[in-house]
């Protein structure tokens, strides 16, 4: 018996093994719009190379943060960006906004909390340094009012 | 011929509480909060029980109302090391498919994802010689989940790693070892 419990555990650790060894597949960015989350955490990457994602085309859809925060808002607007959220696990995607400011931003102030953002724009690299690591995140960027739909309106 | 008839316990409930950690993965921002769990499981030889389990780990994103519970039901071997008269070692492998609820209540959001678990655990127990052994233990779940391109695109979301530890009690029948 103790011979069928140590194939058993054996067999196990194979197949958790093989879970954990599965590599991160590639996604397309511009197909579906994706998750807040899926985008921020697949756009990432080493300051040493190019990633397939820079400067590609990205479909993404969330929930704008600090919906309501006036003060946030005002300040949002004058950094030219804002957030989309995932409500799910709270990864956040900064959004900048790369054209037209005001009709960007009168077309976002109509919305409510609950409202689900869809936004097509270009994944952007930025750099983080922390001491000797370079890391590579991602901000979106939007240029037209039109490439913002709320609720696939 | 049973096996309390070899003069040891033929079944036993267990019941077990404790902390439950994320690694990564899509639930890295989330803070564990407990893991409860309880299990059945029937003697079969004086070192091999097997059984069936269940467990229920929450999670919540810290000053949020983002919340995921798991749901882990899982069949499950146990081996027994009798390190002295007093103390076993049991390390138990167990393989389930379970069911993560995730919810928002601020944006009235809830989801099930689901599927295979796979888990050890090493549990260290006391045995009193009387119908209750308490245990010390730690475990670890792989679960992956089933595809679903509407939750997330990527294979490293689809791998949740728990871990938890713990204390809990063996309920025994038949002979108390």
């Amino acid at each position: 018996m103790s011979k069928l419990f140590k194939s058993i555990a054996f067999g196990l650790l194979v197949l958790i093994m093989i879970g954990c060894s599965k590599e991160n597949n590639s996604i397309s960015l511009d197909q579906n719009y994706l998750q807040v989350a899926d985008v921020v955490e697949y756009c990432q990457g080493s300051c040493n190379e190019t990633a397939d994602w820079e400067q590609s085309k990205t479909l993404v859809r969330g929930y704008l943060r600090d919906v309501g925060n006036d003060s946030v808002w005002q300040d949002n607007q004058e950094k030219r960006r804002f957030y989309l959220l995932d409500i799910r696990n709270g990864f956040s995607l900064e959004v900048r906004v790369d054209g037209d400011e005001d009709l960007i931003f009168s077309r976002l102030a109509g919305t409510v909390k609950s409202d689900l953002i869809f936004i097509s724009g270009i994944a952007n690299a930025v750099i983080a340094q922390e001491g000797s690591d370079c890391t590579k995140g991602v901000v979106l960027l939007v240029k037209k009012d039109k490439d913002i739909i709320i609720n696939l309106e | 011929m049973s096996a309390s008839s070899f003069g040891q316990t033929s079944s036993f409930v267990q019941f077990e509480g404790g902390l439950l950690r994320n690694q990564g993965g899509f639930f890295k921002l989330y803070d564990g909060i407990v893991d409860i769990g309880a299990g059945y499981h029937l003697t079969l030889t004086r070192h091999l029980e097997g059984g069936l389990d269940f467990n229920l780990g929450f999670l919540n994103y810290k000053n949020t109302p983002a919340r995921s519970n798991f749901y882990r039901p899982k069949l499950s071997l146990q081996y027994t090391v009798h390190v002295s008269s007093r103390v076993a070692l049991d390390p138990v492998i167990g393989l389930g498919y379970s069911f993560i609820r995730i919810t928002n209540n601020e944006y009235l959001y809830a989801s099930t994802q689901h599927g295979l678990n796979y888990a050890a655990r090493l549990k260290v127990r006391w045995k009193s010689g009387r119908k209750l052994d308490y245990y010390l233990f730690g475990s670890y779940d792989y679960i992956y989940l089933d595809r679903d391109d509407s939750f997330t695109q990527l294979n490293s979301f689809r791998q949740i790693r728990l871990f938890a530890v713990g204390l809990g009690v063996n309920i025994k029948s038949g002979v108390y070892e």
